[in-house]
């Protein structure tokens, strides 16, 4: 009976495992990505990964193989035990080390992703953002900040849902919220930000490939979060200027156009 | 699990504790492989004001049962149920070949000749998007491996039909009695035709509405649905036929283009998102499904009304007079394009000028007067939409709200809209603030003012004082701060002017 449920319990890491290692048979690993800084994202990910990997196999194999050496036998008496000193000192110093390792591995992706001050300053910058993406329950907008370049003026033009960007260009954009905490996710190029409201939140990203992504609100927003889906399109430049000719057209529109 | 048991009782306990955790684990695996079983729904009579189910304030009907029952019967036969909706095709519709029910054939041709050829393109392109993954199995003739969204129930049953009839084709081909054309007929449709040229009936409509709306809109459309009561503005009720942001001039019905249009834009500072990730023939259906149920619901109310207050006899009201009813709502949803709102003439450009002679008119009580409910700094606290006090000061409830002096069609209190927040519902392009300006917003106290007189028949305002007063109203929405703000201390009209009322930007209501 015992080795049985030693051997229940070591089903866990086994499956574990296996689903690891099948997961990108079944389309479960992550999607391409398509941002500039997603690999140091994702080399980050795989070294959390590896750590957490060797932890988890290691102590479910222990957990087992005690499960089986020590479950209670008939006429066996408990035995007491104070603890060891040298052991309790040396599984909180490892994990300690582990975490310093992740604190400064990751310094750099950090302040290349967040710190305002590397922020891109080319054509769209924290001062000349490209667009005001809107969060609120439930939907996305963009507001693009028409001619004169500044948002929040009478020629800004409004694209509800969709978030058009130009391909292989630095792109700044404000993040706000209407209502309540969103957060803008785009699993492609591996950037997740909370828009809060009441702030104005810069973000940047560089998509690499032409293509349609979706953007989902990682944020528990209320009963319509599961819902809460936009999309950003990734254009090439002249499709991009294509794009906001015509939103431009359609916004400053007199209607006669749908005359009949 | 470690409770103790007695020394020596064998094995067969804890066989036993297991029991439990293992019947539980099988039952939520057995839940988990159920096929959902979709409610079936109906449709019921309204029991809202004008309603068929309407009660008086001791809680009965204001109409006997029988008559309910006939009413209940009458929708049903002309507007179908939930679960196989169907507009009823009238005789004469019949001669004339018209049929309501499907909008993408012609008028004379079993159909409403509703969508323009350039707009089944646009649906045959966006076709090709929505069902791209069907489109390649079926590109390599793996037809059986095609799956097909579950609202898309008639697609599904055509595509098995298809399927059906290329197994038998190809029989009777390799027994030499095939038809070849019908086989490559059947393969087009199977690879190509049944996808591209997809546009939904209403029952995979009320299925997509069925999932998307109705939690909110309500089976009948009622704006009743479980999650509108978390919801201020409550959802649209559309059985009054009556809908606030339309391109229509007068209180018409809208054209299916302005329904399009809220449902692929939402509406900002509601509840209501945007719908764009559906494709076009998708969202289309979605249109003729709310068609269905405000026309539903206009006759319900019509034929309320008659018994109530037109109708002699006992019994039921004749087959004719509930056609008649049916007829004339059908009536002005086909004529709405008739009213169609639109400038003809260059938008002018927003001066300061210009700007400021809009927030002359915004003030004029003879001719915009719109500070009366919109305040002094458009932030909708004017004194004549709220109650009042004796003293002027306005009335407050007992959380020290202002207190609403309208209600609007469906019967809820109804505020002005604060225009600095920069949030405009019905839309924030200048058209859409002029057809507000222009012809009101329906339900609404909002008048409109694009065609009043003044004493001697002249048009009070022409088209730049009514592009100058949009243009102000939506200078107001600029933030951090409009270009002229609304107030009536300010000389007004240029960039400088707005200390004063900078502070008075906080959400009131």
């Amino acid at each position: 009976m015992r080795l049985l449920y030693a051997l229940l319990l070591l089903l866990v890491p086994v499956l574990g495992v296996y689903t690891f290692v099948t997961a990108d048979q079944h389309g479960w690993w992550f999607p391409d990505n398509v941002s500039t800084y997603g690999p140091s994202i994702d080399r980050l990910f795989y070294l959390i990964q590896a750590m957490v990997a060797i932890t988890f196999i290691g102590t479910e194999v222990l957990l087992a193989w005690f499960m089986y050496k020590y479950s209670k036998r008939r006429d066996d008496r408990g035995v007491f035990s104070h603890g060891n000193h040298k052991l309790e000192m040396v599984w909180t110093a490892i994990p300690a080390v582990l975490l310093l390792v992740i604190a400064f591995a990751q310094m750099g992706t950090w302040a290349e992703i967040k710190f305002q001050k590397g922020f891109p300053d080319g054509e769209f910058s924290m001062d000349r953002p490209i667009a005001e993406v809107v969060a609120s329950q439930f939907d996305w907008r963009a507001i693009y900040p028409g001619e004169d370049g500044v948002i929040g003026t009478m020629d800004d033009l409004e694209n509800p849902f969709e978030f058009v960007v130009p391909v292989d260009e630095d792109v700044v954009f404000n993040l706000r919220s209407r209502d309540v905490i969103h957060a803008f996710f785009v699993p492609q190029f591996r950037l997740k930000q909370d828009a809060l409201p009441g702030h104005t939140i810069p973000v940047w990203f560089n998509a690499t490939e032409e293509g349609v992504y979706d953007l989902i609100c990682a944020e528990l927003c209320g009963w319509g979060h599961y819902k809460m889906a936009g999309r950003v399109r990734v254009v090439s430049r002249p499709e991009y200027d294509q794009f906001l000719a015509d939103l431009d057209q359609e916004w400053f529109s007199n209607g006669m156009e749908e005359v009949q | 699990m470690v409770a103790s048991y007695p020394r020596g009782a064998g094995s067969a306990p804890r066989l036993r504790s297991l029991a439990l955790p293992t019947a539980s684990l099988l039952a939520l695996f057995a839940a988990c492989h159920m096929e959902a079983k979709n409610p079936t729904l109906q449709f019921s009579l309204s029991t809202a004001v004008g309603g068929a189910a309407e009660v008086d304030e001791e809680g009965d009907p204001l109409l006997p049962p029988d008559v309910q029952a006939h009413i209940q019967g009458a929708l049903e036969m002309l507007c179908g149920t939930p679960s196989a909706p169907q507009f009823m095709v009238t005789e004469d519709w019949y001669d004339d070949g018209f049929n309501p029910n499907y909008p993408q054939y012609p008028a004379d041709d079993m159909g409403s000749g509703e969508l323009s050829d350039e707009e089944l393109e646009a649906i045959a392109a966006s076709n090709e998007l929505r069902f791209r993954l069907q489109l390649e199995l079926a590109a390599e003739g793996r037809y059986d491996e095609v799956r097909i969204p579950s609202h898309m129930v008639d697609l599904q049953a055509y595509y098995d039909d298809l399927r059906a009839d290329l197994a038998a084709e190809r029989a009777a081909a390799e027994a030499g009695e095939g038809d070849p054309e019908e086989l490559e007929f059947l393969e087009g449709e199977l690879s190509e035709g049944a996808f591209v040229n997809w546009y939904p009936t209403l029952r995979e409509s009320a299925e997509m509405y069925r999932q998307q709306c109705l939690h909110c809109h309500g089976v009948e459309g009622g704006g009743d649905g479980t999650t509108a009561d978390f919801l201020n503005p409550r959802p649209r009720d559309y059985r009054h036929g009556t809908f606030k942001f339309t391109a229509m001039n007068a209180k018409a019905r809208p054209r299916r283009e302005d329904l399009y249009r809220i449902l692929e834009q939402g509406v900002t500072g509601t509840a209501m998102p945007s719908f764009r990730r559906f494709s076009r023939a998708e969202v289309w259906g979605l249109v003729d499904y709310v068609r269905l149920l405000a026309v539903r619901g206009e006759v319900e109310r019509d034929l309320a009304y008659t018994y109530r207050n037109d109708f002699e006899g006992d019994g039921v009201l004749p087959l004719s007079n509930v056609l008649a009813a049916y007829e004339t709502v059908w009536d002005k949803w086909m004529s709405a394009p008739v009213n169609y709102l639109a400038f003809d003439g260059e938008i002018p450009a927003a001066t300061p000028e210009l700007i400021a002679r809009g927030r002359e008119i915004y003030f004029d009580a003879q001719s915009g007067n719109c500070q009366s409910c919109h305040g002094d700094y458009g932030l909708g606290d004017g004194p004549a939409a709220y109650e009042l006090n004796e003293d002027g000061t306005f009335k407050l409830d007992e959380n020290g709200d202002r207190i609403s002096a309208y209600a609007d069609d469906w019967g809820h209190p109804i505020y002005p809209r604060n225009i600095a927040r920069g949030i405009i519902r019905g839309g924030k392009r200048p058209i859409d603030i002029y057809r507000r300006i222009y012809a009101g917003i329906n339900g609404t106290p909002m008048p409109g003012i694009g065609e009043s007189k003044n004493a001697d028949g002249d048009p009070l305002l022409s088209d730049e004082d009514m592009w100058a007063l949009v243009h102000f109203t939506r200078s107001l929405t600029e933030r951090p701060e409009p270009i002229v703000h609304a107030s009536p201390d300010h000389g007004g009209g240029h960039a400088d002017d707005h200390g004063a009322a900078a502070d008075t930007h906080e959400e009131t209501h």
